[in-house]
């Protein structure tokens, strides 16, 4: 009488086999690339470990920081590059690990990155005296946090300055020794 | 225009400057390679065919240089600024080599007499690079020790 019912030819065979996990390994595009987020993340965790603790505001600052020496060491080591990149090796250690004495060194000669840092460690210091007398201690812990920002800025800046620097010598010298070829006579 | 020479002046025997260019080409990419024998020897066979060019002389300094060795790289410097006294390129290659060997004064004195014998020319860029980067702190290099 139903013609709608589905057992009515009596040929319907319905599966019940149970559904089985993965045999083989899921390696597609997502999970590839998920792969290497997760290992991108791991690295940026261990450079920020290195001054996070230090200070709340300035770890990308360190992470920065840190990666100069590391590319400092990707330099190619041959020739003439060699000779400069020996002044360049280190300069990512001293940046994380220098306290408040790296902003009474100069930066450069006459950058203002050198007077503006002396300027703000004094005041610094001055106000970190003042809160400390007014028993006001989480404020110093503030502006010693302030302090230790600003010298991992100081130190980037400085940083900066060398490889640009360095990094302008390297090419005139290599125009120097291109029309030393060409103007041999 | 004018037109240059095709031969090399002074050279031992007769030498178009399309060989020469060639040879200090050469030499310079073994030196970039880090394949300094071989680029001593095409440069030392360079400077017997051409006893009275520079740069030559330079060339054999900037290998000398480039493995550290900063006393023969000043030799060579030297020789180079012998046989080319106006030119401002050898003086500039011999401040940079005091510096590196930490003295500055002598440095800085090789540097500006670059500049001041051919303040257009190549040397005296390179003497304005080296004292830019000697004021910024990048040079003398960690380590070199003040002789």
């Amino acid at each position: 009488m139903n013609d709608n019912r589905i057992d009515q030819l009596g040929n319907t065979r319905l599966s019940t086999n149970m559904s089985v996990g993965r045999q083989t390994p899921k390696a597609d595009f997502g999970d590839r690339l998920q792969a290497g987020l997760n290992a991108a993340q791991g690295a940026v965790a261990g450079g920020l470990a290195v001054a996070g603790n230090f200070i709340p505001g300035a770890s990308v600052l360190s992470a920065a920081v840190s990666s100069m020496g590391t590319a400092s060491q990707g330099m190619s080591r041959t020739g003439v590059t060699s000779q400069y990149a020996s002044g360049v090796v280190g300069l990512g250690g001293a940046g994380t690990g220098t306290g408040g004495g790296a902003l009474n060194t100069t930066v450069g000669t006459g950058g203002t990155g050198g007077v503006a840092g002396t300027g703000l460690f004094t005041s610094g210091q001055t106000t970190g005296t003042m809160v400390n007398n007014l028993g006001g201690g989480v404020l110093s812990e503030e502006a010693n946090d302030l302090n230790e920002m600003l010298n991992l800025q100081v130190t980037m800046q400085r940083e900066n300055q060398v490889f640009t620097t360095l990094s302008n010598v390297l090419k005139t010298r290599h125009d120097t020794v291109k029309n030393t070829i060409q103007n041999v006579h | 225009m004018a037109e240059r020479s095709t031969e090399i002046q002074g050279s031992l025997v007769p030498m178009a400057r399309r060989e020469a260019m060639f040879l200090l080409e050469a030499g310079y990419l073994w030196m970039d390679m880090g394949q300094f024998e071989k680029a001593r020897d095409v440069l030392a066979g360079t400077a017997a065919l051409m006893p009275r060019s520079e740069a030559v002389q330079i060339a054999l300094g900037t290998l000398e240089f480039a493995q550290g060795h900063h006393e023969k790289a000043l030799q060579q410097y030297r020789a180079a600024q012998r046989l080319a006294p106006r030119s401002g390129l050898p003086r500039a290659h011999v401040g940079e080599v005091l510096l590196f060997m930490g003295k500055v004064p002598e440095a800085m004195r090789e540097l500006q007499a670059a500049i001041d014998v051919e303040p257009e020319g190549d040397g005296a860029k390179l003497a304005k690079a080296l004292i830019e980067a000697k004021e910024a702190g990048a040079l003398p290099p960690q380590g070199s020790a003040r002789k």
